[in-house]
């Protein structure tokens, strides 16, 4: 079966149709073509990739979990940046936190883990890795 | 309701039930009477611009007598815009004859905007029909058009394929547990890609039939439509679906 092009007198294409060629050859003699995009294959189901909260915090080394706690507290005398960056690690930290599970597709997961990595609280390409691995079994919720 | 098998003083038979998902044509083998089920193929995706209309559908009885030709063209989705700032295509035409002669036309969905946020009036029309339901836009300017299989389609996010089914209570589309009679469907749940339930963007989950195509202007990976709905516009660097493809469905009653 494919996408069969009708073509009519004109040379235009009077309809589009699914048929084999022998049928378009049948009802339509030499007024057919195949047309030249098919249908793209259906996308392979994706595994889901959730895991615990406790997991993605455990996808952080000790240092780098210090680190970020250490960036969300706040200080009276940070510059205003400072303040909101550690504002918004607080509010990041606790959705986590009150997650029943963390979707590692999800692009607030992703988001959060760019951010501590802007922030220079985690190494360059860190996010990637912690985002990139399989989700373990007992990662699973 | 009465049944058709019920007429005739209940000496009609029911031999044969089946979906039609590519052309042929099906010899009738007893007098009786027949009742097709025909619908047009949903627009094709774009990669730029806002996705087009699924497609219309229709219903029609008639008697038969053996030898009868039944002849089924199925319509195709709309092919896919690939080129950037291409309006989608229309969906094809599934047309459905009776030894030749025209019994019923449903057309494609109509052709996407050529502009991001435009939409397209539902003008077709089903021809030879002893009832027909027009396509429908859809809801929103990223993702897909759902088939109108009662009571309107409905959206759960701007991304996601237009749903058939009404997944929130919002009294547009059908329950999850109805039945469609005409191609002998049943919409038997909610979860994404069951019967008339659409999916997200990178679920690598295909729409239900008759379910709208994701779309987004994002890199996400879109999902191809069900069969009479429309495909998603899709980001410059990923390739729109082609509509999804028409269909039809025939039941032949013999008499006894």
């Amino acid at each position: 079966m494919a996408i069969i092009e009708i073509i009519d007198g004109e040379g235009s294409v009077a309809n589009t149709i699914m048929a084999d060629e022998a049928f378009a050859q049948q009802h339509y003699p030499d007024a057919w073509r195949v047309a030249s995009i098919q249908d793209a294959p259906a996308p392979l189901p994706q595994a889901v990739r959730h895991m615990t909260s406790q997991a993605l915090r455990w996808r952080l080394t000790v240092s780098e979990r210090a680190a970020i706690e250490w960036a969300a507290v706040d200080r009276a005398d940070a510059t205003e940046v400072q303040r909101k960056n550690a504002a918004t690690l607080r509010s990041m930290l606790k959705d986590q936190d009150q997650a029943q599970f963390v979707d590692l597709d999800d692009s607030g997961v992703a988001s959060y883990l760019l951010l501590i990595e802007d922030l220079q609280l985690i190494a360059p390409g860190r996010a990637s890795e912690i985002l990139g691995a399989p989700v373990q079994p007992g990662e699973r919720p | 309701m009465a049944k058709l098998s019920e007429f005739e003083g209940g000496r009609l038979l029911p031999v044969r039930s089946q979906l039609v998902l590519s052309s042929t044509t099906i010899t009738v083998i007893d007098d009786g009477w027949a009742i097709v089920a025909g619908m047009g193929g949903g627009a094709g995706g774009s990669k730029s611009f806002a996705a087009g209309n699924s497609a219309a559908w229709g219903v029609k009885a008639f008697p038969v007598t053996a030898g009868s030709l039944i002849g089924f063209v199925i319509g195709a989705g709309g092919l896919a815009a690939t080129a950037m700032n291409t309006p989608s295509s229309a969906g094809g035409t599934t047309l459905i004859t009776l030894n030749g002669s025209a019994l019923m036309t449903c057309p494609g969905g109509e052709a996407g905007q050529p502009s991001t946020a435009g939409k397209t009036p539902v003008t077709s029309t089903v021809t030879g029909a002893d009832y027909w339901t027009p396509g429908r836009q859809p809801q929103t300017f990223l993702a897909g058009a759902a088939v109108d299989v009662g009571n309107g389609t409905n959206s759960t996010s701007g991304a996601w394929g237009d749903h058939s089914v009404d997944l929130q209570g919002l009294l547009a589309g059908v329950p999850a547990g109805a039945y469609f009679w005409p191609f002998d469907i049943n919409f038997h749940g909610s979860q994404p890609g069951s019967p008339g339930v659409g999916t997200g963007p990178g679920s690598g989950i295909a729409a239900g039939i008759f379910a709208g195509g994701s779309g987004h202007s994002d890199a996400s990976y879109q999902t191809p439509p069900g069969r009479g709905a429309s495909a998603g516009r899709t980001g410059s660097n990923n390739p729109p679906h082609n509509g999804g493809a028409g269909l039809a469905h025939l039941r032949l009653f013999k008499r006894v």
